[in-house]
Protein backbone atom coordinates (compact mmCIF):
# COMPACT_ATOMS: atom_id res chain seq x y z
CA UNK A 1 0.00 0.00 0.00
CA UNK A 2 1.61 3.26 -1.07
CA UNK A 3 1.34 6.67 0.56
CA UNK A 4 -1.27 7.84 -1.91
CA UNK A 5 -3.59 4.94 -1.13
CA UNK A 6 -3.14 5.52 2.59
CA UNK A 7 -3.95 9.21 2.17
CA UNK A 8 -7.06 8.28 0.25
CA UNK A 9 -8.24 5.83 2.90
CA UNK A 10 -7.62 8.48 5.54
CA UNK A 11 -9.60 11.03 3.53
CA UNK A 12 -12.47 8.61 3.06
CA UNK A 13 -12.48 7.72 6.76
CA UNK A 14 -12.37 11.39 7.79
CA UNK A 15 -15.28 12.11 5.49
CA UNK A 16 -17.25 9.19 6.93
CA UNK A 17 -16.51 10.41 10.44
CA UNK A 18 -17.64 13.92 9.52
CA UNK A 19 -20.96 12.55 8.26
CA UNK A 20 -21.41 10.37 11.36
CA UNK A 21 -20.64 13.26 13.74
CA UNK A 22 -22.96 15.53 11.75
CA UNK A 23 -25.77 13.04 12.23
CA UNK A 24 -25.05 12.71 15.93
CA UNK A 25 -24.83 16.47 16.45
CA UNK A 26 -27.68 17.35 14.08
CA UNK A 27 -25.36 19.44 11.88
CA UNK A 28 -27.61 19.94 8.83
CA UNK A 29 -25.00 20.72 6.15
CA UNK A 30 -23.15 17.53 7.07
CA UNK A 31 -26.33 15.47 6.95
CA UNK A 32 -27.19 16.94 3.57
CA UNK A 33 -23.71 16.27 2.18
CA UNK A 34 -23.96 12.72 3.51
CA UNK A 35 -27.24 12.25 1.67
CA UNK A 36 -25.64 13.52 -1.55
CA UNK A 37 -22.73 11.14 -1.11
CA UNK A 38 -25.05 8.21 -0.51
CA UNK A 39 -27.15 8.94 -3.62
CA UNK A 40 -24.05 9.21 -5.73
CA UNK A 41 -22.30 6.19 -4.29
CA UNK A 42 -25.39 3.95 -4.50
CA UNK A 43 -25.74 4.88 -8.14
CA UNK A 44 -22.14 3.82 -8.75
CA UNK A 45 -22.32 0.66 -6.63
CA UNK A 46 -25.34 -0.52 -8.59
CA UNK A 47 -23.70 -0.01 -11.96
CA UNK A 48 -19.99 -0.66 -11.48
CA UNK A 49 -19.91 -4.45 -10.85
CA UNK A 50 -21.83 -5.16 -14.06
CA UNK A 51 -19.88 -2.59 -16.04
CA UNK A 52 -16.48 -3.96 -15.06
CA UNK A 53 -17.50 -7.61 -15.53
CA UNK A 54 -18.61 -6.70 -19.05
CA UNK A 55 -15.30 -4.90 -19.62
CA UNK A 56 -13.45 -8.03 -18.48
CA UNK A 57 -15.50 -10.30 -20.73
CA UNK A 58 -14.95 -7.92 -23.63
CA UNK A 59 -11.19 -7.97 -23.18
CA UNK A 60 -10.91 -11.72 -22.81
CA UNK A 61 -13.27 -12.73 -25.63
CA UNK A 62 -12.94 -10.10 -28.35
CA UNK A 63 -9.76 -10.51 -30.32
CA UNK A 64 -7.55 -7.61 -31.12
CA UNK A 65 -7.61 -8.16 -34.82
CA UNK A 66 -11.36 -7.59 -35.01
CA UNK A 67 -11.30 -4.32 -33.05
CA UNK A 68 -8.32 -3.10 -35.03
CA UNK A 69 -10.14 -3.76 -38.28
CA UNK A 70 -13.39 -2.05 -37.26
CA UNK A 71 -12.18 0.68 -34.90
CA UNK A 72 -8.57 1.15 -35.95
CA UNK A 73 -7.01 3.99 -37.87
CA UNK A 74 -7.88 2.40 -41.22
CA UNK A 75 -11.56 1.90 -40.42
CA UNK A 76 -12.55 5.44 -41.42
CA UNK A 77 -15.97 6.84 -40.61
CA UNK A 78 -17.33 3.35 -39.98
CA UNK A 79 -15.09 3.08 -36.94
CA UNK A 80 -16.64 6.25 -35.55
CA UNK A 81 -20.15 4.95 -36.18
CA UNK A 82 -19.28 1.76 -34.28
CA UNK A 83 -17.93 3.88 -31.44
CA UNK A 84 -21.18 5.86 -31.28
CA UNK A 85 -23.23 2.65 -31.29
CA UNK A 86 -21.08 1.26 -28.49
CA UNK A 87 -21.29 4.51 -26.53
CA UNK A 88 -25.08 4.54 -26.73
CA UNK A 89 -25.05 1.28 -24.77
CA UNK A 90 -22.68 2.63 -22.13
CA UNK A 91 -23.66 3.04 -18.48
CA UNK A 92 -22.27 4.98 -15.54
CA UNK A 93 -20.70 8.01 -17.15
CA UNK A 94 -17.02 8.78 -17.47
CA UNK A 95 -16.05 6.54 -14.55
CA UNK A 96 -16.98 3.58 -16.74
CA UNK A 97 -16.35 5.13 -20.17
CA UNK A 98 -12.65 5.78 -19.47
CA UNK A 99 -11.85 2.14 -18.61
CA UNK A 100 -13.83 1.04 -21.67
CA UNK A 101 -11.78 3.51 -23.73
CA UNK A 102 -8.66 1.92 -22.31
CA UNK A 103 -9.86 -1.56 -23.31
CA UNK A 104 -10.57 -0.30 -26.83
CA UNK A 105 -7.15 1.32 -26.93
CA UNK A 106 -5.50 -1.95 -25.90
CA UNK A 107 -7.35 -3.76 -28.64
CA UNK A 108 -6.09 -1.34 -31.27
CA UNK A 109 -8.80 1.32 -31.64
CA UNK A 110 -7.46 4.64 -32.95
CA UNK A 111 -7.28 7.73 -30.70
CA UNK A 112 -9.87 9.57 -32.82
CA UNK A 113 -12.30 6.69 -32.42
CA UNK A 114 -11.69 6.66 -28.66
CA UNK A 115 -12.40 10.39 -28.48
CA UNK A 116 -15.61 9.78 -30.40
CA UNK A 117 -16.53 7.03 -27.97
CA UNK A 118 -15.89 9.22 -24.91
CA UNK A 119 -17.74 12.16 -26.43
CA UNK A 120 -20.68 10.08 -27.60
CA UNK A 121 -20.93 8.43 -24.18
CA UNK A 122 -21.71 11.92 -22.85
CA UNK A 123 -24.17 12.70 -25.64
CA UNK A 124 -26.22 9.61 -26.39
CA UNK A 125 -26.06 7.00 -23.64
CA UNK A 126 -29.34 5.20 -24.12
CA UNK A 127 -30.62 5.13 -20.51
CA UNK A 128 -29.76 8.80 -20.15
CA UNK A 129 -31.45 9.76 -23.42
CA UNK A 130 -34.64 7.95 -22.38
CA UNK A 131 -34.65 9.85 -19.13
CA UNK A 132 -33.99 13.16 -20.79
CA UNK A 133 -36.73 12.64 -23.37
CA UNK A 134 -39.28 11.74 -20.74
CA UNK A 135 -38.57 14.84 -18.64
CA UNK A 136 -37.72 17.43 -21.29
CA UNK A 137 -39.55 16.08 -24.33
CA UNK A 138 -38.37 14.09 -27.33
CA UNK A 139 -37.96 17.30 -29.34
CA UNK A 140 -35.37 18.61 -26.91
CA UNK A 141 -33.43 15.35 -27.04
CA UNK A 142 -33.50 15.12 -30.84
CA UNK A 143 -32.43 18.74 -31.30
CA UNK A 144 -29.60 18.33 -28.79
CA UNK A 145 -28.29 15.16 -30.38
CA UNK A 146 -28.61 16.54 -33.91
CA UNK A 147 -26.21 19.32 -32.91
CA UNK A 148 -23.95 17.53 -30.46
CA UNK A 149 -23.21 14.29 -32.33
CA UNK A 150 -21.73 15.89 -35.47
CA UNK A 151 -19.71 18.16 -33.19
CA UNK A 152 -18.33 15.12 -31.36
CA UNK A 153 -17.14 13.74 -34.70
CA UNK A 154 -15.51 17.02 -35.72
CA UNK A 155 -13.82 17.47 -32.36
CA UNK A 156 -12.57 13.88 -32.12
CA UNK A 157 -10.60 14.34 -35.33
CA UNK A 158 -9.26 17.64 -34.07
CA UNK A 159 -8.36 16.23 -30.64
CA UNK A 160 -6.57 13.28 -32.19
CA UNK A 161 -4.50 15.66 -34.30
CA UNK A 162 -3.73 17.98 -31.39
CA UNK A 163 -2.57 15.15 -29.13
CA UNK A 164 -0.78 13.13 -31.80
CA UNK A 165 2.69 14.30 -30.82
CA UNK A 166 2.74 13.17 -27.19
CA UNK A 167 3.36 9.82 -25.58
CA UNK A 168 -0.21 8.78 -26.40
CA UNK A 169 -3.38 8.06 -24.49
CA UNK A 170 -3.41 5.80 -21.44
CA UNK A 171 0.37 5.75 -21.14
CA UNK A 172 0.29 5.85 -17.32
CA UNK A 173 -2.24 3.08 -16.90
CA UNK A 174 -0.72 -0.21 -15.85
CA UNK A 175 -1.73 -3.00 -18.25
CA UNK B 1 -30.94 -1.28 -14.22
CA UNK B 2 -32.53 -4.73 -14.06
CA UNK B 3 -31.76 -5.17 -17.74
CA UNK B 4 -28.10 -4.44 -17.04
CA UNK B 5 -27.95 -7.21 -14.43
CA UNK B 6 -29.77 -9.66 -16.71
CA UNK B 7 -27.46 -8.91 -19.62
CA UNK B 8 -24.35 -9.20 -17.47
CA UNK B 9 -25.65 -12.45 -15.95
CA UNK B 10 -26.35 -13.98 -19.34
CA UNK B 11 -22.93 -12.95 -20.72
CA UNK B 12 -21.15 -14.27 -17.66
CA UNK B 13 -23.04 -17.56 -17.76
CA UNK B 14 -22.43 -18.02 -21.49
CA UNK B 15 -18.74 -17.31 -20.94
CA UNK B 16 -18.56 -19.81 -18.06
CA UNK B 17 -20.16 -22.52 -20.15
CA UNK B 18 -17.93 -21.80 -23.12
CA UNK B 19 -14.60 -21.53 -21.33
CA UNK B 20 -13.91 -21.54 -17.63
CA UNK B 21 -10.31 -20.36 -17.91
CA UNK B 22 -11.24 -17.39 -20.05
CA UNK B 23 -14.00 -16.42 -17.67
CA UNK B 24 -11.58 -16.46 -14.76
CA UNK B 25 -9.26 -14.31 -16.82
CA UNK B 26 -12.14 -11.93 -17.59
CA UNK B 27 -12.92 -11.51 -13.90
CA UNK B 28 -9.28 -10.87 -13.18
CA UNK B 29 -9.23 -8.15 -15.85
CA UNK B 30 -12.48 -6.73 -14.43
CA UNK B 31 -10.86 -6.38 -11.01
CA UNK B 32 -7.70 -4.87 -12.47
CA UNK B 33 -9.64 -2.27 -14.46
CA UNK B 34 -11.71 -1.43 -11.43
CA UNK B 35 -8.70 -1.00 -9.20
CA UNK B 36 -7.32 1.65 -11.59
CA UNK B 37 -10.49 3.69 -11.12
CA UNK B 38 -11.69 2.67 -7.66
CA UNK B 39 -9.46 4.95 -5.57
CA UNK B 40 -10.71 7.97 -7.50
CA UNK B 41 -14.24 7.07 -6.49
CA UNK B 42 -13.42 8.26 -2.97
CA UNK B 43 -12.32 11.70 -4.17
CA UNK B 44 -15.11 11.97 -6.70
CA UNK B 45 -17.82 11.05 -4.20
CA UNK B 46 -16.57 13.52 -1.60
CA UNK B 47 -16.07 16.34 -4.08
CA UNK B 48 -19.37 15.77 -5.84
CA UNK B 49 -21.41 15.61 -2.65
CA UNK B 50 -19.79 18.70 -1.12
CA UNK B 51 -20.10 20.68 -4.36
CA UNK B 52 -23.78 19.82 -4.79
CA UNK B 53 -24.35 21.10 -1.27
CA UNK B 54 -22.70 24.44 -1.91
CA UNK B 55 -24.05 24.72 -5.41
CA UNK B 56 -27.64 23.51 -5.38
CA UNK B 57 -28.13 23.45 -9.11
CA UNK B 58 -31.90 23.82 -9.04
CA UNK B 59 -31.79 26.80 -6.78
CA UNK B 60 -29.09 28.42 -8.85
CA UNK B 61 -30.85 27.91 -12.16
CA UNK B 62 -34.09 29.25 -10.67
CA UNK B 63 -32.31 32.40 -9.64
CA UNK B 64 -30.63 32.67 -13.03
CA UNK B 65 -33.92 32.56 -14.84
CA UNK B 66 -34.80 36.10 -13.74
CA UNK B 67 -35.65 37.98 -16.90
CA UNK B 68 -32.44 39.96 -16.92
CA UNK B 69 -30.10 38.21 -19.27
CA UNK B 70 -30.49 34.89 -21.00
CA UNK B 71 -26.83 34.94 -22.00
CA UNK B 72 -25.61 35.48 -18.45
CA UNK B 73 -28.03 32.90 -17.08
CA UNK B 74 -26.92 30.34 -19.64
CA UNK B 75 -23.24 31.05 -19.03
CA UNK B 76 -23.69 30.50 -15.30
CA UNK B 77 -25.75 27.37 -15.92
CA UNK B 78 -22.97 26.01 -18.14
CA UNK B 79 -20.42 26.78 -15.43
CA UNK B 80 -22.56 25.07 -12.79
CA UNK B 81 -22.97 22.01 -15.02
CA UNK B 82 -19.24 21.82 -15.63
CA UNK B 83 -18.46 21.89 -11.92
CA UNK B 84 -21.20 19.56 -10.71
CA UNK B 85 -21.36 15.81 -11.13
CA UNK B 86 -24.91 14.58 -10.76
CA UNK B 87 -26.22 11.21 -11.96
CA UNK B 88 -28.68 11.50 -14.84
CA UNK B 89 -31.33 9.84 -12.68
CA UNK B 90 -31.26 12.92 -10.45
CA UNK B 91 -30.35 15.58 -13.00
CA UNK B 92 -33.10 15.11 -15.57
CA UNK B 93 -36.04 15.14 -13.17
CA UNK B 94 -34.49 18.35 -11.82
CA UNK B 95 -34.28 19.80 -15.35
CA UNK B 96 -37.86 18.77 -15.98
CA UNK B 97 -39.08 20.58 -12.89
CA UNK B 98 -37.07 23.67 -13.83
CA UNK B 99 -38.76 23.83 -17.23
CA UNK B 100 -42.16 23.45 -15.55
CA UNK B 101 -41.30 26.41 -13.33
CA UNK B 102 -40.68 28.51 -16.39
CA UNK B 103 -36.88 28.39 -16.59
CA UNK B 104 -35.96 28.89 -20.29
CA UNK B 105 -34.97 25.77 -22.24
CA UNK B 106 -31.71 27.49 -23.14
CA UNK B 107 -30.62 27.66 -19.51
CA UNK B 108 -31.71 24.09 -18.80
CA UNK B 109 -29.83 22.92 -21.91
CA UNK B 110 -26.72 24.78 -20.78
CA UNK B 111 -26.80 23.04 -17.45
CA UNK B 112 -27.61 19.53 -18.69
CA UNK B 113 -25.23 19.50 -21.65
CA UNK B 114 -22.22 20.82 -19.77
CA UNK B 115 -23.07 18.48 -16.90
CA UNK B 116 -22.64 15.58 -19.30
CA UNK B 117 -19.77 16.88 -21.45
CA UNK B 118 -17.47 18.69 -19.03
CA UNK B 119 -16.28 17.17 -15.77
CA UNK B 120 -14.30 19.15 -13.27
CA UNK B 121 -14.79 16.58 -10.53
CA UNK B 122 -13.74 13.66 -12.72
CA UNK B 123 -10.80 15.61 -14.15
CA UNK B 124 -8.11 14.00 -11.93
CA UNK B 125 -9.23 10.55 -13.07
CA UNK B 126 -9.35 11.64 -16.69
CA UNK B 127 -5.94 13.21 -16.39
CA UNK B 128 -4.49 10.00 -15.02
CA UNK B 129 -6.03 7.93 -17.81
CA UNK B 130 -5.55 10.19 -20.84
CA UNK B 131 -2.67 12.42 -19.79
CA UNK B 132 -2.86 16.11 -18.85
CA UNK B 133 -2.89 17.55 -22.34
CA UNK B 134 -5.54 15.23 -23.73
CA UNK B 135 -7.73 15.62 -20.64
CA UNK B 136 -7.52 19.41 -20.80
CA UNK B 137 -8.22 19.56 -24.52
CA UNK B 138 -11.07 17.09 -24.23
CA UNK B 139 -12.79 19.15 -21.53
CA UNK B 140 -12.22 22.35 -23.49
CA UNK B 141 -13.83 20.68 -26.49
CA UNK B 142 -16.68 19.53 -24.26
CA UNK B 143 -17.21 23.09 -23.11
CA UNK B 144 -17.24 24.39 -26.68
CA UNK B 145 -19.74 21.72 -27.66
CA UNK B 146 -21.93 22.51 -24.66
CA UNK B 147 -21.99 26.20 -25.61
CA UNK B 148 -22.84 25.42 -29.24
CA UNK B 149 -25.57 22.98 -28.24
CA UNK B 150 -27.05 25.47 -25.77
CA UNK B 151 -27.25 28.17 -28.42
CA UNK B 152 -28.82 25.71 -30.87
CA UNK B 153 -31.47 24.69 -28.33
CA UNK B 154 -32.17 28.38 -27.68
CA UNK B 155 -32.77 28.93 -31.39
CA UNK B 156 -34.92 25.79 -31.75
CA UNK B 157 -37.16 26.89 -28.87
CA UNK B 158 -37.35 30.48 -30.12
CA UNK B 159 -35.66 31.89 -27.03
CA UNK B 160 -32.70 33.18 -29.03
CA UNK B 161 -33.48 35.03 -32.22
CA UNK B 162 -30.56 34.97 -34.60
Amino acid sequence: MNAQTRARIATGAAFGLFIAVSHAAGFNPGISIGRNARTFLMDMIMVLPCAFILIGLFESWVDRERIERHLGAAAGIKGHLWAIALASLAVGGLIVALPVGYSLHKKGASPAVIYTFLGAAAVCRFPMVLFEASFLGIGFTLARMAVALPLVLVFSGLLARLTAGGAGLFRDVKP
Amino acid sequence: MVALYIITGICLLASLIADRGRTAEALKIAWKRFSAVGPYLVDITILASVLIYFLPAGDLARRLSGKKSLALGSALAIAAGAIALIPGLVAFPLCGSLVKQGVPYTIVAGFSTSLMMVGLVTFPLERKMLGTRAALLRNAAGLAMAVATTIAIGIVYGEIRP
